[in-house]
């Protein structure tokens, strides 16, 4: 399994536990998921980018 | 003492380990490992002696098997619906199984009706013109998309929407995370798009930097 791959496991689960974050600051008087939905597209935007350098130069070199 | 156990053990591997042949593959019905002296070519996939059917030949060219399936059969998306359902923002996408960029065009149309509700003064006639166009463009993608699906044509789900990842740039994704950093600061208050919104003729000068920055970068893109 390269880095790509990994980080593409990774995303789901990763996306699913900052939205339960999200919401739970939602449920506990933070700031409501109205206004911090933008933070999942940061999330996601990460994972493509670590995704794409991983593809770029793969470290480890097992491909 | 270990002379003989060095000794015994290798001995003991030629036998077990007769050079094998190359597995080639495994034969279809029974499953048993294929090599060059076993296999038996057969409508385009592999057989042992026993299971391969009547009528065979070794090579799998000479019979007339159908041609192996392309990656994109020929579906039977039907254009005309395609446009009308491309008349709903992302239905047309998602009718032909580009999930990705349907919600691209939600997420695009959204943005052009909540520009055009922002009282920005002249862009928001902008705004409010662009949607009808955006909704034609969708309409139309998704017809000329299905056409292509009719003909058994491969479809790039980001085909026409942009040159992504021709420059090597990782642009959609800094796309992505800048428009979240920005739709984060813009819902807790820290920059005002209202105010950003003056500042709107930067993205011209974004844009035209980029388009240098590609051409500059690579010259076969034109």
């Amino acid at each position: 399994m390269n880095q790509a791959n990994l980080f593409g496991a990774l995303r789901g689960p990763v996306l699913l536990i900052a939205l339960g974050v999200l919401f739970v600051i939602d449920q506990n008087g933070g700031f409501s998921f109205a206004s911090t939905w933008p933070a999942l597209i940061i999330v996601f935007g990460l994972f493509k980018l670590l995704e794409s350098l991983a593809i770029k130069n793969p470290v480890g070199g097992a491909q | 003492m270990t002379p003989d156990m060095t000794n015994s053990e290798n001995n003991a591997p030629p036998p077990a380990l007769p050079a094998p042949a190359p597995v080639l593959g495994y034969c279809r019905a029974c499953g048993v490992a294929l090599t060059t002296a076993n296999v038996r070519y057969a409508n385009g996939t592999m057989y042992c002696d026993a299971h391969a059917p009547m009528g065979t030949a070794e090579n799998p060219y000479a019979t007339a098997a159908p041609p192996p399936a392309t990656p994109v059969a020929a579906s039977d998306a039907n254009p005309g619906l395609a446009f009308f359902l491309g008349l709903i923002p992302g239905v047309g996408a998602i009718y032909n199984a580009q999930y990705g960029k349907g919600l691209l065009h939600v997420v695009v149309f959204g943005f052009l009706v909540s520009m055009a509700d922002q009282r920005t003064g002249p862009l928001e006639s902008l705004f409010g013109f662009l949607i009808p166009a955006f909704i034609f463009y969708m309409a139309f993608e998704a017809m000329h998309t299905a056409k292509r699906r009719v003909a058994g044509l491969p479809v790039d789900e980001f085909s026409s929407l942009a040159p992504l990842g021709g420059s090597g740039f990782p642009v959609g994704p800094v796309l992505l995370i800048g428009l979240g950093v920005f739709a984060l600061l813009a819902n807790l208050e820290v920059i005002s798009v209202r105010e950003m919104m003056r500042w709107w003729p930067v993205g011209l000068i974004a844009l035209g930097g980029y388009m240098l920055y590609v051409r500059a970068a690579g010259g076969d893109k034109s």
